[in-house]
């Protein structure tokens, strides 16, 4: 009988709603580096999921639906941040920074938050290279597939974004004694 | 700086804000119309088809039996109840406790007499100011704002001198701290012990000031988070061995990537310590100091475990090794025996050397693997190096 039940038993393949529901969480905390805001990457998000949404049924033959959706966010990103005038958040908000900071810590959340201020000052594919190379871990040929561009045009990317930091830092540096 | 330095800062920064994304708001967003579809149906038709032979086979075997009305009735036996059938605790529960434990520590915060309530952030104070001490849960926050008639070495001086309540100034640093940009002090008041380690961390109090007039503006905040609700599963039973760490760098898609170094101790006194750590994680644990792990260089021959993941960057995964009789994870962690490729192509040297009897040790199977997080307080040798265990595995 129990041999006979199993026999009838499905496969357990997730369902487009499974996927996403398991995925949304990662791709709500790559909007958030994307767009430097909660409610904006929560737009996103929902962007992503709607598009996403209308062919949700292949998301079920797919080998990595992961890689699929994070590609439907950038373009949502790139899409998005074309139509509207890009606006720039500087709340400060709290970090999840180690227990009982000391001054040199508190130092450190400072650094964060400013280099968090700057990462808004820069254009929407320079930050994605930065947030999907330093964030995501991914390597450059990834990251390419994931934008569209050669693998050269995302090391021009993180080399002038770590340029741009280098001199921010350097610059905020002069002028906090 | 060099591109290193830029790079942790960067990641550092990445991962600071990492509590922006909310989880349960990001499932919310996921369109209704998309949840599981059709399996109801799936699981009717397997219901009804697995009653019907069930029915028939019954049948079957009924009719050739003769029937003996002697037997006794079988009568259902009544499900055993104990006197603990309280409904297990939820992740709900946990966050009520901590919300309440957060209110709770801000009513204690210490008040010159004469200072007036504010109802809210009053104009004087930097508005993109903040400042948070340890990992909480923004929104387990709690605020107070007060205006108090004196200055701010006179309210220096009290907060020095007053103790809230089951709390305490933290030893090691200065009392009261000044001195950045906005002008605004502050001093931290840490918990004495956790009243209820296995559903929040008890809330520190951060209270701050700064000048205004002949006065000053003191604002205080808590401090917390609530842990999920923990399987019994999770907990350690079996003897372990070894403990194999990794630094694991998170990815959106719930990946995390191993990259170097991995170390592995196999101190029996430490992975005794490691594994009461990770089961105290339930109840305040004895065990204080933080894990701290061997340098790389191989040329030092003692097993020192001295130098800590504190200000290393990157989240740490360690994998408490043994003998269980559970079914291993299917995450195991599969130690290394030889060289590996670095993920970018840069070929990395074999583990570290970190014990003698290493080689000797068999390899047992993973009992459990948790992420030590930057700054996450794990066990260690004390010394200068001595911290309190309080953040969740």
């Amino acid at each position: 009988m129990l041999a006979f039940y199993r026999s009838m038993e499905v496969a357990e393949i997730p369902t487009s709603a499974e996927i996403l529901e398991t995925a949304a969480p990662g791709l709500l905390r790559l909007a958030v580096m994307l767009t430097g805001s909660r409610e904006d990457a929560e737009d996103l998000l929902q962007a992503t999921l709607l598009r996403t949404h209308r062919h949700a049924d292949r998301l079920e033959v797919m080998a990595a639906p992961a890689a699929y959706l994070r590609r439907v966010m950038l373009n949502e990103h790139v899409s998005a941040g074309r139509r509207r005038a890009r606006r720039v958040r500087t709340t400060v908000l709290p970090s999840g920074v180690e227990a009982q900071p000391t001054a040199d810590d508190r130092g450190g959340i400072e650094a964060r938050d400013e280099v968090w201020r700057w990462l808004a000052t820069l254009s929407l594919a320079q930050r994605s290279v930065l947030v999907l190379r330093y964030y995501e871990d991914l390597p450059d040929v990834e990251i390419a597939r994931a934008l569209g561009v050669p693998s050269s045009t995302v090391r021009s990317h993180a080399a002038r974004g770590l340029a741009a930091l280098r001199a921010h830092r350097a610059d905020h540096q002069e002028v906090k004694p | 700086m060099n591109d290193d330095g830029l790079e942790i800062l960067l990641r550092d920064a990445f991962r600071a804000h990492e509590s922006l994304a909310d989880p349960g708001r990001a499932r919310a967003l996921v369109p209704s119309s998309c949840r599981p579809k059709r399996r109801w149906a799936m699981v009717l038709s397997n219901a009804a088809a697995v009653l019907l032979v069930v029915g028939l086979v019954t049948y079957a075997v009924g009719r050739d039996e003769p029937r003996d009305d002697s037997l006794p009735v079988a009568t259902p036996t009544p499900t055993p109840t104990s006197d603990k059938d309280e409904p297990p605790p939820t992740d709900a529960d946990y966050r009520a406790m901590a919300a309440a434990a957060s209110e709770r520590t801000l009513a204690k915060t210490p008040v010159p007499e004469g200072a007036l309530r504010l109802e809210g952030q009053p104009p004087g104070w930097p508005k993109d100011y903040g400042l948070s001490v340890g990992p909480s849960d923004q929104r387990l926050t709690r605020t107070a704002w007060w205006s108090v008639p004196m200055g701010t070495d006179a309210l220096a001086e009290f907060l020095a001198s007053h103790e809230a309540e089951g709390l305490r100034h933290n030893p090691g640093e200065d009392v009261i701290s000044c001195g950045n940009d906005f002008g605004i002090c502050s001093t931290t008041y840490d918990p004495l012990r956790q009243n209820h380690p296995e559903a929040y961390s008890e809330p520190t109090l951060l209270v701050q000031f700064t000048a205004a007039g002949d006065r000053s503006l003191m604002r205080a905040d808590t401090f917390t988070f609530a842990r999920p609700v923990r399987p019994l599963g999770s907990y350690l039973t079996a003897p372990v061995t070894s403990v194999g760490i990794d630094r694991v760098v998170p990815s959106s898609q719930g990946v995390h990537n191993v990259r170097e170094p991995h170390v592995e101790v196999t101190d029996p006194d430490l992975v005794d310590q490691l594994v009461e750590a990770v089961n105290g994680a339930l109840r305040p644990s004895r065990v204080g100091g933080f894990l701290s792990l061997p340098r790389r260089s191989v040329a030092e021959p003692e097993p020192a475990v001295r130098h800590g993941v504190w200000g290393s960057p990157g989240p740490w995964k360690a994998c408490l090794l043994g003998r269980s009789n559970r079914h291993p994870r299917r995450t195991a962690h599969r130690p290394r025996t030889g060289p590996r490729r670095h993920r970018r192509g840069r070929r990395t040297g074999p583990p570290p050397e970190l014990s003698p009897s290493r080689e000797a040790t068999p390899r047992p199977g993973p009992l459990n693997c948790f992420r030590i997080r930057r700054g996450h307080v794990l066990v260690g040798r004390g010394g200068s190096e001595e911290r309190t265990s309080r953040q969740p595995l």
